[in-house]
């Protein structure tokens, strides 16, 4: 757990383990609270300042090391000698930390310093109180310090901390105002409006409420006939995150050079996002303010999406469009579209939701050409002539912005003014599928789209099981050992599959579990099972949502069967080894672990598909993986057959027996990838990252035809994607080429 | 014995040889004493289904029947909905036989052998090739599709290079599941050495096939035709279907490349039909040849089966030069019936039923200038053709057919019978 997150961790690791203790004194600590295991803070004196940082170890113990920093002011008039401390140390959570041992301060350069820890530690309130006698004048300084060593997230995590901060922050702080108006704009910025003395410029405040938290305030004034100077009307402008800390919000000490002043909250009234605009709106008139102020309110007040499309209206030269938009849930969201500005005077293009998401677009795009769009413009005299093709965009904007409800981009234009597009967002399931056939990979930038968007996309799928629904089951064949059967895709009966079993019957504890995609619909399923009766053949027939992937079909098995194993299969696989299903089966279990076993997978004209993958290699460039496959291409004959199993790094969802234990031990086959190939390989390394093995077993010999002719656009560009997936999430199990 | 033939057509509606051959066989077993015959016929459009049943009797008798099926799967050979054969099953099991004999699977799909063997499963299956339907998709001819080569060996790569629509695997797969069902036959018939040889290239095995050569109905030979004083044996006939494969564009071509001199007043006459049916390309070469050809050539038209003898008579030469490879053409063996000596391409059942010198002539397959010069060398020599004609083997009549199939059902039986369960 990072207890203090700002300590200078890598100092620790910077110095050497045998560093010496040291013997140079610190005066004296004169107060210890042990904020949370291994976690101390320090108050004390001494001549001179303590190390600024370094790494603090327990005296003659090197295991009980950690870092520490500190601050130091003078403790009383010009002609005391003698600087007050405060240190924050934090060793490791075991450390056996008690009153009265030596705890050695090595700084990265200088001498270590020895500090003797008090007799007896002291608690959260009366640290407090040590520390605002001792901070003095320098009330600010100390709390500066703590701000700093322990940030808004620190304190969430240490409620004792934050109760110790506002307990301090009480007892050094003077009331100076008040906070009357609390409200936020999403996505723009949170206020505070009262009266008091106005800071300059940006000021640090630490707002006490349910939650202790440091925040970065830039302030704002206004006329308040009401008020006496130098006190004046205050605006504290806080960035958006800080809305979240306005509920219940108590008061608000402000940080300054001179001290610490405190203003309370006397609503307890927060306005909401609509009220929040129109209260800046009207006020913003009268307020005085500086660059930062003026920047979030500027952002805070920016015009609104209205749910209509306002590019297209746009008094500038610029038009847009959508043509892609994919939601990841909790990760982001692929869009590719087009932005024709050929005058330049887009200067931003935002991504918002109306549940305040908003991430800038236009710094992390690939552009892509878009010649078709530059000959739409190309006789309107409303715009100028493009010089450039690149209109085209494609992007990965990650983030979470809910379900993308309101989801919008905006063109900011150079003038200060922009203008909104819808963007409607497709439900990844077909719509990432979508987006792989919409990559041209003969286009420039391709490799980009794939490398910076596209990739991921499907990396943030992929990281959710998919197993399919299957919302039907049609006859309820069982068996120890089921024949999986894929039918991707239309509905077409698997002749040549089933017809192979006239010459090699199913055993009597085989069944045959026909799993088909949302394609085929009832008639066409009863076809199927006709066509499977005919050729008198146990099989039940699982329709599943979605189209029918392998890792689908597995998974949908075990979902709906109670069988052993699974020996998967391609509709188009056909056995041509005698006995190979019960081969298969050996293989897999004859050991006493389950493993998977895979055999020698051979192309329509008995070359060499499938004869185990002994490698991978990570590239630095598409298609970011590649595999070592001995035999791969030869002919068929030239594969030394046997029933020897040979150990295989992947399997092959062409035709492989799968265990249910081992597909359990795998937490189930089917995450979303782009291809039926990524789809397998990361079945198969997760399968070995559980510990199940996969083995090849070269003389049994099974054709598997590739389907289609060659390999299209998208299917290329799949498989560019599920390698740089698979390169960022197997590195481990990949060798860097 | 009871021995069921089946066919994808019936003469009485379809003519063409392997349905002609199939009823020849069922009509010779039903005419040998001991032994029952049954035939099934595939039906399908224009002949109207009726609405309880698939089959149906069209007035063939009690021993013929049609099995109504619109359910095909050209590209396979497949029946789309083999529950459609239910009709087929129950008659099965009422007609029992010992034998069922397949001389095509087209319009009834290769699921019916499954279908056989599954609900008659000591029954025998037999399965006569009449063609390389099974091999190649290109209508079982194989010939290439582009330009109507010859050739030599299918694979998936090669075929799917010809039709490009079906993509390798496909083809992989096709051939798998005809091989699937094939499996089922005992035995293998074929009346020509040649689409034995092709078959077991396929990879079909050897040890099942047998070879039976089609036979004939017992009738007298048509007389040679009466020459004037002095005349040639110059007339040329062409006997068969009028189609890119048969070779007609070259036979007309050969024709008009004979000198006049040589020509005289020989004349080629071409009976025929289905050219309405063959691709627009074709019929206008046909008819551009044709009209080329001038009065060299006559076009009769189509033929009934009845009629052979009769139109054999009025020439002195047959002419066979297909292009593609042919099997045992029923047109050879009714030539060498009448001692019409044939002039045939060089290539498969022809070359092989046809003896170069002896009782024909070989030309070089689809040279028209080849076809030219060994018909200009029949009509200059002028004792080939008594010896040609004199030296034609006479054909297998419908006994000695019946008789070899007889014996090799025994075969088949006997084996089957050794087999402990019918799989």
């Amino acid at each position: 757990m990072n207890m203090i997150a700002a300590l200078p961790a890598a100092a620790a690791d910077s110095l050497s383990a045998a560093a010496p203790v040291g013997d140079v004194p610190l005066g004296e600590v004169i107060a210890a609270w042990s904020v949370a295991p291994g976690a101390l803070v320090l108050l004390g004196w001494q001549q001179g300042a303590p190390p600024a940082e370094g790494v603090a170890q327990l005296e003659r113990r090197r295991a009980d090391r950690g870092p520490f920093r500190s601050a130091s002011w003078p403790r009383g008039g010009q002609d005391d000698p003698l600087t007050s401390f405060i240190i924050a140390v934090r060793l490791p959570q075991g450390a056996d930390v008690r009153p009265g041992q030596r705890l050695a301060l090595i700084p990265a350069d200088g001498p270590p310093v020895l500090a003797v820890l008090p007799g007896q530690f002291i608690d959260g309130e009366r640290f407090a109180a040590e520390a605002a006698r001792l901070a003095g004048p320098h009330a600010s300084l100390l709390a500066r310090f703590l701000c700093d060593t322990f940030p808004s997230a620190a304190l969430a995590r240490l409620p004792d901390m934050a109760r110790m901060m506002s307990a301090y922050l009480d007892r050094v702080s003077l009331a100076d105002g008040c906070v009357e108006i609390l409200g936020a704009v999403p996505g723009g910025c949170a206020f505070l409006q009262g009266w008091g003395p106005l800071p300059e410029g940006g000021v640090q405040v630490i707002l006490v409420g349910a939650r202790v938290a440091c925040v970065l305030a830039h302030a704002a004034a206004f006329d308040r006939p009401d008020i006496s100077a130098p006190s004046t009307g205050v605006v504290l402008v806080l960035p958006p995150q800080a809305a979240a800390l306005l509920p219940g919000l108590a008061r608000v000490h402000v940080l300054s050079a001179t001290g610490v002043s405190r203003r309370d909250v006397v609503t307890r009234e927060m306005l909401g996002a609509e009220a929040s605009h129109g209260h800046l709106r009207d006020l913003l008139p009268a307020l005085r303010c500086g660059p930062g102020a003026a920047e979030l309110l500027k952002a805070a007040l920016r015009p609104r999406f209205g749910g209509a499309d306002t590019v297209s209206a746009a008094p500038q030269p610029v038009r847009a469009a959508v043509d892609i938009a994919v939601l990841a849930p909790g990760a982001g969201v692929y869009l590719v579209g087009w932005l024709f500005d050929p005058a330049r005077v887009a200067t931003c293009v935002f991504l918002r939701g109306s549940n305040g998401f908003s991430a800038r677009v236009d710094g992390q795009w690939v552009r892509i050409p878009r010649e078709d769009v530059s000959g739409v413009f190309a006789g309107d005299p409303g715009f100028p002539t493009a010089a450039r093709h690149d209109h085209g965009f494609a992007a990965f904007v990650p983030g979470s912005p809910a379900d993308g409800a309101g989801l919008h981009l905006e063109v900011g234009f150079a003038d200060g003014g922009c203008a909104f597009l819808p963007v409607a967002c497709a439900p990844p399931e077909g719509a990432a599928a979508a987006a792989l056939g919409n990559v041209d990979m003969h286009k420039r930038g391709a490799h980009a789209v794939i490398e910076h968007a596209l990739a991921p996309l499907f990396l943030a799928l992929s990281s959710r099981p998919a197993a399919p629904a299957v919302i039907s089951r049609h006859g309820a064949a069982e068996a120890a050992h089921a024949v999986v059967v894929p039918l991707a895709g239309a509905p077409l009966q698997p002749k040549a599959f089933l017809s192979q079993f006239l010459h090699d019957p199913p055993g009597s504890d085989e069944a045959l579990v026909l799993v088909c995609g949302d394609r085929w619909d009832d008639l066409s399923v009863a076809a199927l099972r006709r066509c499977a009766a005919f050729y008198g053949l146990p099989a039940s027939v699982l329709r599943t949502e979605g189209p029918a992937s392998g890792t689908g079909a597995l998974d949908a098995a075990a979902a709906a069967t109670g069988a052993r194993t699974f020996l998967l299969a391609s509709p188009g696989a056909v056995g041509i080894t005698a006995g190979w299903r019960r081969a298969l089966r050996d293989a897999a279990e004859a050991g006493p672990v389950p493993r998977c076993a895979c055999p020698t997978i051979l192309y329509e004209d008995m070359s060499v598909r499938y004869s185990g993958i002994s490698g991978m290699e990570a590239t630095d460039c598409a298609p970011w993986i590649s595999v070592r496959s001995e035999f791969a291409g030869f002919p068929s004959a030239l594969v030394p057959g046997g029933d020897a199993a040979e150990p295989a790094l992947i399997g092959s969802l062409s035709c492989c027996l799968v265990p249910r234990a081992a597909l359990e031990r795998a937490g189930g086959a089917r995450r979303a990838t782009a291809t039926e190939w990524g789809a397998g390989t990361a079945f198969f390394l997760r399968l070995r990252e559980a510990g199940v093995a996969t083995v090849w077993v070269p003389g049994v010999r099974v054709v598997v035809p590739e389907a289609g002719g060659g390999e299209s656009g998208a299917a290329a560009a799949g498989r560019m994607v599920d390698g740089w997936c698979l390169r960022a999430t197997a590195a481990g199990m990949v060798r860097k080429g | 014995m009871r021995v069921l033939v089946v066919s994808h057509g019936h003469p009485a509606f379809s003519i063409g040889g392997a349905e002609m051959a199939a009823h020849n066989l069922f009509r010779a077993i039903r005419d040998t004493g001991g032994h029952e015959a049954w035939f099934l016929a595939r039906a399908a459009a224009p002949i109207r289904a009726h609405g309880g049943s698939p089959l149906m009797s069209l007035c063939q008798g009690s021993h013929e029947v049609f099995l109504h099926n619109e359910a095909w799967d050209h590209f396979n050979l497949s029946n789309d909905a083999p529950d459609g054969l239910a009709g087929f099953a129950s008659w099965l099991r009422h007609v029992d036989p010992h034998v069922v004999h397949f001389h095509h699977f087209i319009g009834l799909g290769m699921e019916a052998i499954a279908l056989v063997r599954r609900v008659v499963p000591d029954a025998a299956i037999v399965v006569t090739f009449h063609e390389y339907l099974s091999i190649c998709i290109h209508h079982g001819q194989m010939v290439k599709r582009s330009r109507n080569t010859l050739c030599y060996g299918a694979s998936p790569a090669e075929c799917s290079a010809c039709f490009p629509e079906h993509d390798p695997g496909s083809v992989y797969l096709r051939e798998q599941f005809l091989k699937n069902h094939l499996s089922l036959a005992d035995l293998f018939v074929s009346p020509s050495h040649f689409l034995i040889d092709r078959y077991v290239r396929w990879g079909l095995p050897e040890a099942r096939f047998r070879f039976v050569e089609n036979g004939l109905d017992a009738r007298p030979p048509a007389p040679p035709r009466t020459l004037p004083p002095g005349g040639r044996r110059d007339r040329f006939g062409f006997f068969g279907q009028i189609s890119e494969f048969k070779g007609l564009h070259v036979l007309l071509d050969a024709v008009g490349r004979v000198p006049d001199a040589v020509w005289g007043d020989a004349s080629l006459c071409i009976f025929g039909g289905n050219l309405e049916n063959q691709p627009e390309t074709f019929r206008k070469r046909f008819g551009e040849l044709l009209e080329a050809a001038g009065r060299r050539v006559r076009f009769f038209g189509s033929y009934r089966a009845d009629e052979l003898p009769r139109l054999m008579g009025q020439v002195d030469w047959t002419v066979m030069p297909s292009v593609w490879w042919e099997n045992s053409p029923l047109v050879i063996q009714e030539s060498f019936l009448h001692r019409r000596p044939l002039i045939v391409s060089d290539i498969g059942g022809m070359a092989e039923k046809v003896r170069d010198g002896i009782d024909g002539l070989h030309f070089r397959a689809a040279s028209p200038e080849d076809l030219a010069e060994r018909m200009a060398q029949a009509l200059s020599d002028g004792g080939l053709w008594d010896r040609l004609s004199a030296a034609a083997p006479a054909p297998s009549g419908l006994e000695s057919f019946a008789a070899a199939h007889l014996a090799l059902y025994e075969e088949a039986t006997a084996a089957r019978a050794c087999i402990p369960q019918a799989a």
